[in-house]
C-alpha cells in the first residue's frame, strides 16, 4: 500500500510554487544538509486551503414561493448564475490514526447582472439589477480516513501515505447575504425605481463530505473534497419586523461544494 | 450649507417675496391684517373630512383672523385666532387655560402654544406649527403633553371654494383672498424648509412638535452636509430632531413610523383634543385650547426613526413582485392609509424624487 515517495519527486516540481508559500516558513527550521521524504514525528495538525465552486440547491419553498423561484421568475437569473467560487480554510487536529477533529471557515459568492424578464423601460432599455449571494459557513466536525494516514518507523520517523480517501460530517452556522440592487418595477404602478434590497442572516448547517488527499511531499498534500451542506436561513427582519422580502419562506442555503487545494502537515 | 437645498425654492420664492414686500404691506395696511395671514384667507376642507362635516373658513378680523366652521350655509362656530404672540387667557365650559400664537420672522410658520385644564383631568400642554407645505394646502402639527408624555398629531387642509362666504355676505368685505395673498401662498409653498427654519422652530416649540412637523412636511434636505448637522447641534437642536432631518433626507436608509404604544387610538377619526369618545365635531378643534366644530380628524404623526434593512427601501413580495418605497402597503412609509401617507406620497411626489429613476416606467416586452 505504501509506495516510495522518491519516485514521484519529479511531480513535486508541479507544486513547488504554491508549495513554497506554505512550506518555506514551516520547513525552514528543519532544513538540514540531507533531504528526506518523511517526517521526524507524527503530525498532529493539518492545515488546508482549498478553492472551488459552489452549486447552491436553490430549493423551493413548498406552498409559498421561495425567494430563489421569485428571483428566477422575475429576473433573467438562472440556477447556474447563482453558482460561484468559494474558498475554505480548514484546520484538522489529529484525534487518532484515522480521525481528525476539523474546524473550517469558508466563503462563497456569486454575482449576476440581470434584467426583468417581462418588462422593459418605456425607453425600450432593459431594467437592470444585480443579485449577489454570499455564504460564510463556520463548522466543526469529524473527518475519518479510510486508511491509516501514515506509518511510523522506529521511534521518530513517520512516512505519510501517498493517497488516502476520507469522509466526514460537520455542523455549525452559516451566515449569508442576499442582496439585489439596481432598477426594479413596482408591480402595482409599473414605475421603475432604484433600490437595494438586502437580507443578512444566519442559519444552522450540517454537511457531509468526502475527498482524497494525495501527497505532494512528506509535509504537503493535494486535497480534493466534495461536500453537500444542508442549511436554511431566515430572511432578515429589523426590530419592528420589517423585511425587504415579504412572504417568503426561509432561504434555502443548501449547496454542493467541490474544491481542490493544498494541505500541510504540522 | 442648509441653504444649498433651498436655492431653487428661494429663487422661486424671491419673486413672490419681492411682490409681497412691495404689495402685501400695502394690502395689509389697507386691511390692517397682520402679515402672514394673507395666504390663509379663504375656505379650507380637512383632507379626510366628510362632505357633511363642512368647511373651515378664515376671514380677516382686524389684525388677525376669525375661523368659521360652516356646514352648508350655516356658520356653526366662530372664534378668533390671534397671532400677536401674547398669552391670552380663556375659560369655556369646564375648561380654562391660556393660548398664544405668533408667526415666525419669515411668516412661513405660525407657532402655537396652549395650556388647558379641564375639571377632573390632567392639564394638557401643547405646542405646534402651522405651515403651508404646498400651494393651496396648510397643515397643523401639534405635540400634546399630558402627564409628561407627548403625542404628535396633524391635520391637513386643502383650499376649497369660498363661494359660501359670498352667500353669507362675508366674501366681498373680508374673505376674498388678495391676489398677493395667493402669491404669498406660493412663496410659502415654494420655500423649502431650511436648516435655519429647523433651528428657529426648535427655539419656539417642543422637540416633538418639530419632529412631527418635519416628518409631515419635510422634503429631503438636499445636499445636507456635516456643516449643516454641526450647525444644528451647536444651535442646541435636539438630537431627535436632527435624526428626523437625517431620516427625511435619506429615506432609502430610514423610515419614519409611529410608535404603536404611543397611539393606541390609531385610526382616522380620533381627535386628540376631544374629551372622550363620540363625535369629534364637539372636540377641541383647530385650536386645541378652544372648543370648535372643525371638520376632519387629527392623524398621528410618525416620529420614530428606524433604520431600514438593506438600504434602498422597497420590497420583494412573494407571489407578486417588487414594490417601490412609499407604495400603499409599504410599511416604510406607513400602511395606515391615513391622510399622511396618501398625501405625502400622492400630492408631493416625494417618493418619486427620492427613489425614482427619472420618472421611467415599465412596459411589457413586445408590447404584450
Amino acid at each position: 500500500m505504501f509506495s516510495p515517495i522518491g519516485k514521484r519527486r519529479n511531480m513535486r516540481a508541479l507544486w513547488i510554487i504554491p508549495g513554497l508559500v506554505l512550506v518555506a516558513p514551516l520547513s525552514a527550521p528543519e532544513l538540514d544538509a540531507q533531504e528526506r521524504d518523511f517526517l521526524l514525528r507524527t503530525p498532529t495538525i493539518t492545515l488546508s486551503i482549498r478553492g472551488g465552486y459552489t452549486v447552491p440547491r436553490l430549493g423551493g419553498g413548498g406552498d409559498a414561493q421561495s425567494l430563489w423561484d421569485f428571483t428566477k421568475e422575475h429576473l433573467t437569473v438562472e440556477d447556474r448564475d447563482l453558482a460561484g467560487p468559494h474558498a475554505t480554510v480548514e484546520v484538522g487536529v489529529r484525534a487518532s490514526e484515522r480521525l481528525d477533529f476539523v474546524v473550517a471557515v469558508g466563503h462563497s459568492s456569486s454575482s449576476v447582472l440581470s434584467e426583468f424578464r417581462k418588462w422593459v423601460g418605456s425607453d425600450d432599455l432593459p431594467i437592470n439589477q444585480t443579485t449577489e449571494f454570499t455564504t460564510t459557513p463556520v463548522t466543526a466536525g469529524i473527518k475519518a480516513y479510510l486508511m491509516p494516514r501514515g506509518r511510523s518507523v522506529g521511534s521518530y520517523a513517520w512516512i505519510p501515505r501517498n493517497f488516502n480517501a476520507f469522509v466526514g460530517v460537520a455542523g455549525g452556522m452559516v451566515w449569508y447575504r442576499f442582496e439585489q440592487y439596481g432598477e426594479f418595477v413596482d408591480y402595482e404602478t409599473q414605475d421603475i425605481f432604484i433600490s437595494n434590497l438586502q437580507s443578512r442572516e444566519k442559519g444552522a448547517t450540517v454537511h457531509f463530505f468526502t475527498g482524497m488527499d494525495v501527497n505532494i511531499n512528506e509535509r504537503m498534500m493535494l486535497t480534493g473534497e466534495a461536500r453537500y451542506g444542508f442549511a436554511k436561513g431566515q430572511l432578515q427582519r429589523n426590530y419592528h419586523g420589517y423585511s425587504d422580502f415579504v412572504g417568503f419562506p426561509d432561504l434555502d442555503l443548501s449547496a454542493l461544494k467541490l474544491s481542490l487545494g493544498v494541505g500541510v502537515r504540522l | 450649507m442648509g441653504t444649498k437645498r433651498t436655492r431653487i425654492g428661494r429663487l422661486a420664492s424671491i419673486a413672490a417675496v419681492v411682490a409681497i414686500a412691495v404689495h402685501s404691506p400695502l394690502a395689509a395696511q389697507e386691511s390692517g391684517l397682520r402679515a402672514g395671514w394673507q395666504p390663509f384667507l379663504g375656505c379650507w376642507r380637512a383632507l379626510d373630512a366628510e362632505e357633511d362635516e363642512g368647511i373651515l373658513c378664515l376671514v380677516a378680523d382686524g389684525q388677525d383672523v376669525e375661523m368659521l366652521t360652516i356646514v352648508d350655509t350655516d356658520v356653526q362656530f366662530r372664534e378668533p385666532l390671534v397671532a400677536d404672540g401674547g398669552t391670552h387667557a380663556f375659560e369655556r365650559d369646564d375648561c380654562q387655560g391660556t393660548e398664544s400664537a405668533r408667526f415666525s420672522e419669515d411668516r412661513h410658520r405660525l407657532y402655537t402654544a396652549s395650556l388647558v385644564t379641564c375639571d377632573g383631568e390632567a392639564p394638557r400642554r401643547s405646542t405646534g406649527i402651522i405651515s403651508m407645505p404646498a400651494l393651496g394646502e396648510w397643515i397643523d402639527v401639534r405635540a400634546i403633553e399630558v402627564n409628561g408624555a407627548f403625542t404628535v398629531w396633524s391635520k391637513r387642509y386643502q383650499r376649497t371654494s369660498h363661494s359660501v362666504l359670498s352667500q353669507l355676505g362675508l366674501a366681498p368685505a373680508i374673505a376674498q383672498p388678495d391676489p398677493f395673498a395667493l402669491r404669498g401662498g406660493v412663496a410659502s409653498a415654494a420655500s423649502m424648509i431650511t436648516i435655519d427654519d429647523v433651528i428657529d422652530a426648535s427655539r419656539n416649540v417642543d422637540t416633538d412638535a418639530v419632529q412631527g412637523w418635519l416628518a409631515e412636511v419635510g422634503p429631503p434636505f438636499v445636499g445636507l452636509s456635516a456643516e449643516d448637522l454641526i450647525r444644528l447641534e451647536e444651535a442646541g437642536v435636539a438630537t431627535a430632531v436632527i435624526d428626523v432631518v437625517v431620516a427625511v433626507s435619506f429615506p432609502e436608509h430610514f423610515a419614519l413610523r409611529p410608535e404603536a404604544s404611543r397611539y393606541p387610538m390609531y385610526y382616522s377619526g380620533w381627535n386628540p383634543y376631544y374629551l372622550g369618545y363620540g363625535s369629534y365635531r364637539r372636540g377641541f378643534g383647530l385650536y386645541p385650547y378652544s372648543y370648535g366644530w372643525y371638520p376632519g380628524s387629527y392623524n398621528p404623526v410618525p416620529v420614530n426613526v428606524n433604520r431600514i434593512p438593506g438600504g434602498g427601501g422597497g420590497q420583494a413580495v412573494a407571489g407578486k413582485g417588487y414594490r417601490r418605497p412609499g407604495s400603499s402597503a409599504d410599511p416604510h412609509t406607513g400602511s395606515s392609509g391615513g391622510s399622511w401617507t396618501s398625501t405625502r406620497t400622492g400630492s408631493s411626489g416625494t417618493s418619486t424624487t427620492r427613489t425614482g429613476s427619472g420618472g421611467r416606467t415599465a412596459v411589457r416586452r413586445g408590447g404584450k
